[in-house]
């Protein structure tokens, strides 16, 4: 369970992931996620 | 860039990728990660970033997302061009090929010729690219007279292309932009195209679709002659 979390963790880092890319970049990073927590 | 979630259950794109369970990630509409690749959710086989509590682990996530929005990036610029004007994104025949494969082997042009051949170009830190691997892999074995499948890895270090290429009954080239230039612009990853026995182009597959390996097969089965209508005559005999 704690790794699962770990993943939902991850899901809030990703807009630093990639912060070198423009923020205008016409790109769309899609998460599906597990919504409960 | 624009980042969404989306709720597992409610998820437009893992409907139609077929995802069934949690996490995935998408650039665009390419399935870039797959729940399995983060977690095992019942297998023991380890994922491409298992165990996620290794630094090392999230650290490879966040280089392979890079890589995947560069490389979407610069495909952007091939769209907004009308198709009447854009070079046609694949080869329309086999190129020419003289090339020395990962493991120092020779790819024979000889081979080549009067059969179907398999071009994947793929990238090791594509987890979609990985499962095509396996079935090309498999595919190869059934097929070891009929069919020529070959392995070009793009943007990838060389010992990892190294280290996939040991188990694959196929060679692998490690593809520098000057060959993959010759198959086109490329503008998915993986990126396969099938050839017939005469060298024309018979297939382009561009991504990794659900329903991929399915596709491919059933264009290799018309390559092949599986499954054509009977020649007439032969059934008089």
């Amino acid at each position: 369970m704690r790794s699962m979390l770990g993943l939902v963790l991850l899901v809030a880092a990703l807009p630093a992931t990639a912060a070198d890319v423009p923020a205008a970049a016409p790109v769309t990073v899609t998460v599906v996620r597990w919504p409960y927590t | 860039m624009r980042y969404v979630d989306e709720n597992f259950g409610a998820s437009p794109l893992a409907e139609r990728f077929g995802i069934r369970h949690y996490p995935a990630v998408f650039v665009d509409d390419v399935l870039v990660a797959r729940p399995q690749d983060f977690y095992g959710w019942g297998s023991e086989a380890p994922g491409r970033y298992t165990p996620w509590k290794d630094a090392a682990s999230r650290e490879r996530f966040r280089s392979d997302l890079r890589r995947w929005v560069a490389h979407r990036l610069a495909g952007e610029a091939l769209e907004g061009v009308a198709p009447s004007d854009a070079a046609p994104p694949g080869p329309t025949r086999l190129p020419e090929l003289e090339l020395t494969d990962v493991l120092g082997g020779t790819v024979d042009p000889a081979r080549l010729r009067g059969r179907a051949v398999v071009v994947e170009l793929w990238a090791t830190w594509c987890p979609p690219c990985l499962d095509t691997i396996d079935w090309l892999d498999r595919f190869q074995r059934e097929h070891p007279d009929d069919v020529v499948v070959l392995g070009l890895a793009v943007a990838s270090e060389a010992d990892d292309v190294r280290a996939a290429a040991e188990r694959l009954a196929y060679p692998v080239v490690l593809a520098d932009d000057a060959l993959v230039a010759r198959f086109g612009d490329l503008l998915a990853i993986p990126t396969l195209y099938l050839f017939a026995p005469d060298g024309s182009t018979a297939g382009s597959f561009y991504g990794a679709p659900p329903d991929l390996h399915e596709r491919l097969e059933r264009a290799l089965g018309r390559v092949l002659g599986a499954g054509a209508e009977p020649y007439a005559p032969d059934l008089l005999e």
